[in-house]
């Protein structure tokens, strides 16, 4: 198993590593930087002082040595726009993305899993049609359409629920829904095949034939062995989520860290767009290997591979 | 065998292939013989069934002769030149094989006239008139009615696939034809009929063929000559009928019982032989047969029994030869 | 030299006729029984056809304003006219013609980002398939970074930066979703490359280039389509995110995405503003969507689950 591990966590860095030269190039793709920095109106003295100021006159591998160092330490570099600090930026908007991921990767397998498991005991059943139906339709629902029509819904017409911001938890809930849609339908579909899969295998039959009830049978034995490709996909899920969130967010107006990349793109301010990227590879990253522990801990054919 | 008879087409020299399998740390890593120092060779004309287990390195042999696998050591020489120094469209000339699995051995996607042509177009052979030709012809010569050109191998049976993979094969006029199993996956009603065909091409386009198989009853009928195989080794080899009357080895002598059963030819007979499988990474030390023999003496669990050869064939054995008990 | 004695003709009875229909035909009698395949292929192709006919079948043009004939109720509500069917826009614009234009675009971009990635992805994956060892783990570590690198985001960024013309945001969208052909193939390509049929060619000489193209991507191809339909849905849903954050297709262009952008500001008072575009949006994917299934389980029935 550490053989195994080791080899997903080399793997990992150099993805890792790979990322952020993909970052570093982006924002120097962007445009002059020194020219940004210096402020429009800048004579080409004061740009080419900024940029031996910052280090922008130094060749490029070293600018991204630098740039990995300080950002190893913590030092981002500083928003274009607002001259923050861009770590201090993104850990004030982190929470909110955070806690909407979590509670929309909760709701997607909380209506997932029951009904992976339903439509896969009743194979072929109206129920399966049913889940197939919502799968299809979760799918293929553009999710800032879906998040207008639950404002217009549940904010506008019933005013059951608040829709703009992120105060309390009830401004969650519409985002959450209209995010928890877009990711149900994998979920479903993994947890149905998987369900089919061992239910279809010897074990279980064997277990039926030995008299176990049928819901121990279910719930005991074959969920536990169809939920581990679950599990890899809440992992890649979240990560997806970190990342995926934009739309909803500016959607709601809730202040995270899709909010903030969707502003800073919009403002130019790549400093803050490059780090955010990084932020999320690197947890989606951190959040599949985790997944791969997990994995290999729960299934010993892979622990013994 | 080992001396090079003016009319051999192929041989082999000391032929081995190793398998490394496993993880990359700590040693993790096991090697497994498919197989081990083997010679033969075969003359025009003849038929030279190789025989064994699944498992025992036949298919690693003729996938090393076909060109697909290189071998760890030794060499393979056809019509007098060393395999590693023909390039492959040449060799392809003189030899193609025949699979097992008539169902896996046709792309599913293309038709039997496709299947068929697809040698002569990889060799750009005449016109696309002239192919088509060729294939009519070739369909004819293995028996299969022309309208079947234009079908797809899933609508074929398994003997009809077969001979569609045997037509396949002679499209580039081989010298040369490596059989594996072709019939076991076959009924046996079939098995009779593909082998007819194969003899019957045999006469009429002169062909050599290397016939792999687990089954003896089957070899029995169509090899001039027999080379058996356990764990990697040709433990046996001769005349067929001689080896077949008079088997000397015990592992072929278990076979030949389980030929003589009131059922041959169905599966893999129980070789009343004293113990299971070996693990072929662990081969067992001294001869790798002794642990499942039923005439094991002490020397087989130390010692390595060499080749024996006479005028009917080889074997290695220690029941044989210098200290055994008995005569060659 | 003939053994078991010769009864029978070579060719009788064992060679006498086909023993099942053409594959062909028994997939043709398979999607004539598969509702989601009809009613998917069925307005894929009107959209189609909507789509290249646009300017005989649009009433008026899309760009024409007429700021006298503002937000027009379409026809389903009290003040509608036949004039005006799906009624105008905030600028006086007939909204079924902007509808009829809009189809244009998403198909488009469909289609073309389809396209790209999936020769990225395809090519990359077959590779890594076919030949296994260090080629594979080029593939492998591609995929991972496209993997864990924020899609969306990622789109947002190039788009600001590079422009949003629709060569570009179709360019974009290719480079940025192969992923999962790369995958698929992959995996496919790894189950056949040691098929007797593989071996069978390469015993003739075959290239590896004439093997893969003439071997193994007939037996991938329907795989391939099956993507190629999710990344066509992917695709453009996307774009209509982009378009409805104001990043993707430019005012005044019929985006349907963009139009849904532009009815937001009035959707308290007109709904029928964002839900036609938004219901556009959803059934081209939905069509799609379904298509991809349906081929799915006509030509590997086995697999449906």
């Amino acid at each position: 198993m550490s053989a195994y591990l080791l080899r997903r966590l080399i793997v990992a860095a150099w993805v890792a590593v790979t990322v952020s030269i993909l970052a570093f190039a982006l924002l120097r793709m962007s445009g002059n930087l020194a020219e940004q920095l210096a402020g429009e109106d800048a004579r080409p003295e004061q740009i080419a002082e900024v940029a031996r100021q910052y280090g922008l006159d130094q060749p490029l591998y070293i600018q991204y040595l630098r740039w990995a160092g300080s950002a190893l330490q913590g030092d981002l570099g500083q928003s274009l726009f607002t001259n923050e600090p861009v770590t201090q930026l993104i850990s004030e908007r982190a929470g909110v993305t955070i806690q909407l991921a979590l509670m929309s990767t909760a709701f997607a397998l909380i209506l997932a899993i029951p009904l992976g498991v339903l439509a896969a005991v009743r194979a072929n059943s109206w129920l399966d049609r049913l889940a197939l139906g919502v799968a299809v339709f979760g799918q293929a629902i553009p999710n800032f359409w879906f998040g207008l029509l639950l404002i217009l819904l549940f904010g506008v017409t019933l005013q059951w629920l608040p829709f703009v911001g992120s105060d309390s938890i009830w401004h969650f809930i519409l985002p959450t829904a209209t995010l928890g849609l877009t990711v149900m339908p994998s979920f479903m579909r993994i947890t149905r095949s998987g369900m089919l899969d061992v239910l279809g295998s010897d074990y279980i039959r064997t277990a039926r034939a030995m008299g176990l009830s049928r819901f121990s049978v279910l719930f005991k034995h074959a969920l536990r062995n169809a939920i581990l490709p679950v599990v890899s996909l809440v992992a890649v899920t979240l990560g997806f989520l970190l990342g995926g969130s934009v739309i909803v967010e500016s959607v709601f107006a809730l202040n995270g860290l899709g909010l903030l990349a969707f502003q800073s793109i919009v403002r130019a301010d790549f400093p803050v767009v490059q780090s955010i990227i990084v932020m999320v590879s690197f947890a989606y990253i951190g959040l599949t290997f985790l997944s791969d522990i997990i994995n290999a801990w729960l299934d010993p054919r892979i622990r013994l591979a | 065998m080992t001396e090079t008879v003016p009319d051999t087409v192929l041989e082999c020299r000391n032929l081995s292939r190793r398998f490394d399998v496993g993880g990359m740390w700590r040693g993790q890593a096991r090697s497994l013989r498919a197989v081990d120092d083997v010679s033969v060779s075969v003359r025009r004309g003849e038929i030279l069934a190789i025989v064994g287990e699944s498992g025992c390195g036949k298919t690693t042999m003729s996938r090393m002769v076909l060109g697909l696998l290189e071998p760890t050591d030794g060499s393979i020489v056809i019509e007098g030149q060393p395999l590693a120094e023909i390039d492959r469209m040449r060799m392809s000339r003189s030899l193609q094989p025949v699979f097992q699995d008539p169902y896996s051995s046709l792309n599913p996607r293309h038709t039997v006239a496709q299947i068929i042509g697809m040698p002569l177009d990889v060799h750009r052979i005449g016109t696309s008139a002239e192919r088509k030709a060729r294939v009519r012809d070739m369909m004819k010569e293995v028996g299969l009615p022309g309208r079947f050109a234009h079908t797809y191998p899933g609508q074929l049976s398994g003997g009809q696939r077969q001979r569609v993979a045997i037509a396949r094969a002679l499209a580039v006029n081989p010298r040369i034809l490596i059989c594996d199993e072709p019939t076991s996956a076959l009924d046996v009603s079939v098995q009779a009929q593909i082998l007819n065909l194969l003899l019957d091409l045999r006469e009429r386009l002169g062909l050599t063929y290397i016939f792999i198989s687990h089954d003896l009853s089957v070899v029995q009928f169509v090899a001039d000559r027999v080379a058996v195989m356990y764990m990697g080794r040709i433990v046996e080899a001769g005349e067929t009928a001689e080896v077949t009357r008079r088997p000397r080895h015990p592992y072929t002598q278990a076979l030949m019982r389980a030929v003589l059963t009131p059922e041959p030819g169905l599966g893999l007979p129980d070789l009343q032989l004293q113990a299971g499988f070996a693990d072929p990474f662990n081969p067992p030390p001294g001869c790798h047969f002794h642990p499942r023999c039923a005439q094991a003496m002490e020397r087989c669990r130390v010692e390595a029994p060499i080749r024996l050869h006479d005028d009917h064939g080889d074997v290695e054995c220690h029941l044989y030869g210098n200290g055994g008990q008995r005569k060659l | 030299m003939t053994i078991l004695g010769r009864s029978e003709p070579l060719n009788a009875p064992e060679t006498a006729e086909p023993l099942w229909p053409s594959p062909w035909a028994s997939m043709r009698r398979r999607a004539r029984r598969h509702i989601g395949l009809i009613v998917g292929s069925g307005w894929l192709f009107a959209m189609i056809l909507v789509a290249v006919f646009a300017p005989l079948i649009a009433p008026y043009d899309p760009y024409d304003q007429d700021l006298g004939r503002r937000m027009i109720d379409p026809i389903w509500l009290e003040n509608g006219s036949w004039a005006h069917p799906f009624g105008t826009d905030a600028l006086g614009r007939d909204y079924l013609s902007r509808m009829i234009y809009g189809a244009r675009i998403s198909l488009t971009i469909g289609f073309g980002a389809s396209f790209i990635s999936g020769v990225i992805g395809v090519t990359l994956g077959i590779l890594g398939g076919y030949f296994r060892g260090r080629v594979d783990s080029v593939v492998m570590y591609l995929v991972n970074v496209k993997l864990s690198l924020p899609g969306v985001l990622l789109a947002l960024a190039l788009v600001a930066m590079l422009g949003s013309s629709i060569l570009v945001l179709t360019c974009i969208l290719g480079f940025l979703f192969w992923e999962r052909y790369a995958v698929v193939t992959r995996s496919v390509t790894q189950q056949l490359r040691s098929a007797d049929f593989v071996m069978a060619a390469r015993a003739c000489g075959a290239s590896h280039l004439r093997i893969l193209v003439r071997e193994i991507l007939p037996n991938i191809a329907n795989h391939i389509v099956v993507v190629a339909t999710l990344e066509m849905a992917i695709a453009i849903l996307v774009e209509a995110a982009l378009s409805f954050l104001g990043l993707g297709t430019q005012p005044p262009t019929p985006s349907w995405g963009l139009m849904v952008s532009e009815g937001r500001n009035f959707m308290f008072f007109k709904p029928y503003l964002i839900s036609i575009p938004g219901a556009a949006i959803f059934l081209l994917v939905m069509a799609i969507n379904l298509l991809g299934d349906g081929v799915r389980d006509i030509t590997a029935p086995e697999s449906r689950n």
